[in-house]
């Protein structure tokens, strides 16, 4: 019934029984032992025993059912710190999950409780909940493969609500008539909650029953409701495949190629950058070009390619304070030349010396967070770089001149009539 | 200066203002008689550097004072070139020198003096000036 995850991609899964503590440790000489780990708290009547452990070549998963000595919150919150990305399902009864997801900010219904709906009217038991994936642009991952099934993914489990933690976003959300509700009691939950205006009644669609969770490091953590999600039954298993291929890091990778800037207008570094050179050091009033190449991963070709779809990256020209901030928009192309995967933007440097950063700082849900930190200082103008004789001032200018040209005429006027009277003089003489 | 008296004028009306002008009126005509012609030829240097320097002032109030080493250079040159002038008015004038204090003064080592402090003056203004 169960656990397909990535097959066939080079993964090399280890199993781990649920009782088992001899099986590899998760954390081997504080180093974590696998890429990727699934834990499936799982129910004690679930068919398993064994527990399915993924290994690869490259990259390693693990996948538990329930919980040897070594499988605690401290390992798991160890692992992730040590970038290795988590599937962990939840079971409905009380286990180290359970304790664990409150520090995700998932707020967990009451113990015991299921996700039941009535509609739409089926076969099926109440706690067997159909749900239809999210629309395409609607999605913070790519659920490509569960969308084109186009047959809503049957699901049973509990579902959870999430708190505002913005590292935390849902990739299924429970349906809107849905509620949370013990199964053999339901109708007496649903009366008691209607007494009480419908206070106390986990429903709607603002529960989850899948959530991603990305770890400052970069690890990705995926929680799943229930087991159920990652069974290999159509459609579950499409969706499957969807969420581990995130969790996994395979899809909604980005990477920084390169990142440079350069001199386009302006003096530079000591009053003499050339123009279209990287420089190590800015005069005020530059104009500056910063280019950032980013590529993204393609899991189909296991190759990075150019990524030129971003539309919301922005360039920070920091000190302490972003004093400039910009959109970094994909190049058009260049020379009549396509760049893609290029992203391109000019500004001038503010009127203001100090050691300023350029920052890159991109953080979506769903993606890779994108970080770009270079420093550069700015430097004022040298005493010889200030532009002169300004048209603002030209009254000034005419002053000066006009007092000088005024002394020359008073002396030349003063001595020719000097000389005059000289002459006057010696006439009279 | 002709002292301002208009209080008075709506009391005493009819001897009082053709009065002030008569005053101003003989302050000119003394002035014109009396004072030698290189010595209003001074004065009208100053009235011009006067009106340059007012000129420049009002400039940098009501416009800008930007660059304000070009204002400084302007309206220092002005305001030197007044003092410069008006010394050597003080030293050619020949009351002063038959009585004053400048009897050892002669008119032509005044105006060299006069003209070395300009030079230096103007050295110094368009140096500041750009």
């Amino acid at each position: 019934m169960f656990y397909l995850l990535p097959t066939g991609k080079g993964y090399n899964l280890t199993y781990r029984s649920p009782k088992d503590s001899d099986g590899p440790p998760l954390i081997e000489h504080d180093l974590p032992k696998f890429s990727h780990v699934v834990v499936v708290g799982g129910d004690v009547k679930c068919r398993f025993n064994l527990v399915p452990i993924f290994q690869s070549i490259i990259q390693t998963h693990l996948l538990v059912v329930a919980f040897a000595k070594d499988i605690n919150p401290q390992t798991l919150v160890g692992l992730l710190s040590g970038n290795t990305n988590l599937i962990l399902a939840l079971g409905s009864k009380q286990n180290i999950l359970t304790s664990l997801a409150p520090e995700f900010g998932l707020i967990l219904p009451p113990p015991n409780t299921n996700l039941v709906s009535h509609f739409p009217e089926r076969e099926d038991p109440i706690s067997t909940v159909p749900i239809s994936p999210p629309r395409e642009e609607q999605s913070k991952i790519p659920l490509t493969s569960t969308i084109n099934a186009k047959s809503p993914i049957s699901f049973s489990g509990m579902s959870f609500a999430l708190s505002n933690n913005p590292r935390l976003f849902p990739i299924l959300s429970a349906p809107e008539e849905s509620f949370a509700g013990d199964i053999d009691l339901t109708s007496n939950a649903l009366a008691d909650a209607v007494e009480k205006g419908g206070e106390g009644l986990w429903a709607g669609s603002k529960m989850a029953v899948a959530a991603g969770f990305q770890a400052k490091g970069g690890a990705r953590v995926v929680w799943l409701g229930g087991s159920s999600l990652l069974s290999n039954r159509s459609p579950n298993h499409h969706f499957a495949n969807d969420v581990a291929a995130w969790a996994f890091q395979e899809t909604n990778v980005l990477r920084i190629d390169s990142a440079s800037h350069k001199l386009v207008k302006g003096v530079g570094a000591s009053g003499n950058g050339r123009i279209g050179q990287p420089q190590e050091q800015y005069t005020v009033g530059d104009e500056i070009e910063f280019t950032v190449r980013i590529s993204k991963y393609n899991p189909k070709f296991k190759v990075w390619e150019a990524c030129h779809s971003l539309t919301d990256l922005q360039l920070e020209f920091t000190m302490l304070d972003p004093h400039i901030r910009i959109g970094l928009p994909p190049s058009p192309g260049r020379d009549g030349k396509r760049e893609k995967g290029v992203y391109r933007t000019t500004f001038k440097a503010p009127d203001r010396h100090g050691v300023f950063k350029f920052i890159v700082d991109y953080r979506r849900s769903g993606w890779t967070e994108l970080k770009f930190t270079e420093t550069i200082p700015v430097v004022p103008k040298r005493h010889d770089g200030y532009e002169r004789w300004l048209s603002s001032a030209w009254p000034y200018y005419a002053g000066a001149i006009s007092t000088s040209v005024g002394f020359v005429v008073f002396a030349a006027v003063w001595l020719g009539s000097a000389d005059e009277r000289g002459k006057g003089k010696k006439k009279a003489e | 200066m002709a002292p301002k008296s208009n209080t008075h004028q709506t009391t005493n009306t009819q001897t009082q203002a053709p009065s002030t002008q008569q005053t101003l009126h003989l302050l000119w005509s003394s002035y014109t008689n009396q004072t030698p012609t290189r010595l209003k030829f001074i004065d009208s240097f100053l009235v011009f550097l006067m009106l340059g320097g007012v000129l420049q002032f009002l400039y940098c109030i009501l416009v800008t004072d930007f660059p304000f080493n070009a204002f400084l250079a302007g309206f220092g040159s002005t305001v030197g070139q007044f003092v410069l002038a008006a010394s050597l008015r003080a030293q050619v004038n020949p009351e002063n020198r038959f009585r004053g204090e400048f009897k050892d003064v002669s008119p032509e080592r005044a105006f060299a003096d006069f003209a070395f402090g300009s030079i230096v003056l103007h050295f110094f203004v368009f140096n500041f000036l750009g």
